[in-house]
């Protein structure tokens, strides 16, 4: 058996950094005097959505994740904000090289599903992306954890 | 990990070469490696080490194996000094294959996996390491040892520096087990072909690739709820788009819920982080002491002292800090306060 690289790690917080890092975003929403006014729920729903997906990248790890720093540039960039990032150790133009002799037509299709359903799926290879798909199965699944809960704290009792 | 998936998967690669010899065969080639192996042969060990049962089996089963009872019929430990010699016609051979199996059709397939990558002058010495490092392993190791055949290296960087790293990083991959996961102070996987499998480059590395990919399909397979029974890459691979998909969908749906839950977040958050928190807290530390329903402005103060301490456990240490000042400020709206939070993510600070 080939031996392995590094053993895959898949950590995420817990979820009080998750929560923190929510609660945060959404009081710097409130914060917006745009925010509050009650006609544009659906301008709400999407920066409350945003707000989230944000916060959990964040919390999830920042820029040390493929997916979260796909996801922070491209919220940077609706946001029209110039971001700047540490240097990563590996360039993505290495892997890029080597795609063309990844492909397994089989499964590539599936790949590419996924890569438009991961954020930042489009520049990995597709061990790299399986990786980063369980990473940010975790992350949602705590994001959608915090989120329950706060819901379920809100609602008028 | 390793050692069971070898043999699961050895298993199944010998079920399509020849099924008769596939036991039998397995220490066949262990000890027919040092046929070839000069300069770190130790008669003592080796010549133990054959059995001439072996042989007949290997002449009948494998016809292309017919060049073996040759070279063994001197026996003992001085014949060996021809070995080298006589292998290197085939070493000529092998280097127009370049990393193909050897020249003529006689090659069968334990001299055709023991060629190394590329070079035809590479190939004694090639077989040598691998021989040696076989013979040497014997005891400790786990039977899927005995199945490698070559010894291919990988790089994640262009093939061209393969070549010249080879000698010294097989000598490394010798010296030290050759079992362990990681590749040795380089950069390298060391992959060991199987028996029955092309040693080319191209479909090694195919090996190690789907290998890689197998292994995060399990991973992910965890993962996915109610994904146990599933095998297949394809249908997995739905399971796990749907299911992300739905988690997706679970947050927007739940943030629609929470813009018209509350439209004003202002007063709630603070129960809401207690309440949280405590909640959190109660499964991690039961020994809270504190009445989660307690009375809001009561208990704060209360909170922030008795909680502080247990943050220590968190990840990241400035949580304390960002937690005390959200409640001591009572959760004002004060934007130096609120710059001061999250600083591992500072330079991001100021998108939202």
């Amino acid at each position: 058996m080939a031996s392995a690289d590094k053993p895959i790690n898949t950590d995420v917080p817990e979820k009080d950094v998750f929560t923190l890092h929510f609660l945060q975003s959404l009081s710097n929403l409130r914060r917006q005097n745009t925010f509050n006014s009650p006609e544009k729920t659906n301008d709400r729903v999407k920066k409350i959505k945003k707000a989230a997906y944000v916060s959990m990248a964040r919390a999830a790890g920042g820029t040390n994740r493929l997916w979260s720093r796909a996801l922070l540039r491209r919220a940077a960039k609706e946001n029209s904000k110039v971001v700047r990032f540490p240097r990563r150790k590996k360039r993505v133009t290495c892997l890029r090289r080597r795609r063309s002799n990844r492909r397994d037509p089989v499964e590539e299709e599936e790949a590419e599903r996924l890569r438009n359903l991961v954020p930042g799926g489009g520049g990995m290879e597709t061990s790299k992306l399986m990786e980063e798909t369980a990473h940010y199965i975790k992350c949602l699944s705590m994001q959608v954890k915090v989120m329950q809960c706060l819901v379920d704290g809100l609602a008028p009792k | 990990m390793g050692g069971e998936s070898n043999e699961g998967e050895m298993g199944l690669n010998h079920g399509d070469d020849q099924s008769g010899i596939s036991r039998v065969g397995m220490p066949l080639y262990a000890k027919s490696d040092p046929f070839f192996s000069s300069a770190d042969w130790d008669p003592a060990v080796s010549v133990g080490g054959f059995s001439s049962s072996h042989y007949p089996s290997m002449g009948m089963d494998n016809p292309g194996m017919s060049c073996f009872p040759h070279y063994h019929q001197p026996g003992s430990g001085s014949g060996y000094h021809d070995m080298p010699a006589s292998l290197l016609p085939f070493g000529d051979c092998g280097g127009g294959g370049g990393g193909h199996f050897l020249g003529s059709d006689k090659k069968g397939e334990s001299v055709g996996r023991l060629v190394i990558a590329g070079d035809g002058h590479q190939v004694s010495d090639d077989v040598v390491l691998g021989g040696s490092s076989n013979r040497k392993r014997r005891q400790p190791e786990a039977e899927s040892q005995w199945n490698k055949k070559a010894v291919e290296e990988f790089q994640e960087e262009p093939q061209s520096q393969k070549k010249q790293k080879n000698d010294q990083s097989k000598e490394k991959m010798n010296k030290e087990s050759s079992q362990s996961e990681e590749a040795p102070k380089e950069n390298y996987i060391h992959m060991r072909a199987r028996r029955g499998q092309a040693t080319n480059s191209h479909s090694l590395a195919e090996r190690v690739r789907r290998e890689k990919i197998s292994e995060r399909m399990r991973l992910l397979q965890e993962l996915v709820p109610g994904c146990n029974k599933i095998t297949g890459k394809a249908v997995m691979l739905d399971e796990i788009i749907n299911y992300v998909q739905s988690l997706q969908q679970q947050v927007e749906f739940l943030s629609m819920k929470l813009s018209t839950v509350n439209p004003e977040l202002n007063i709630d958050i603070d129960r809401i982080l207690a309440k949280d928190l405590l909640q959190s807290r109660d499964r991690n530390t039961p020994t809270l002491g504190l009445n989660p329903f307690a009375r809001f402005q009561g208990t704060i103060p209360n909170i922030s002292t008795t909680t502080a301490p247990q943050y220590n456990s968190l990840p990241q240490t400035t949580l304390e800090s960002e937690l005390q000042s959200l409640y001591q400020m009572g959760f004002v709206s004060n934007p130096s306060t609120m710059s001061s939070f999250s600083p591992n993510n500072g330079p991001l600070k100021p998108e939202l």
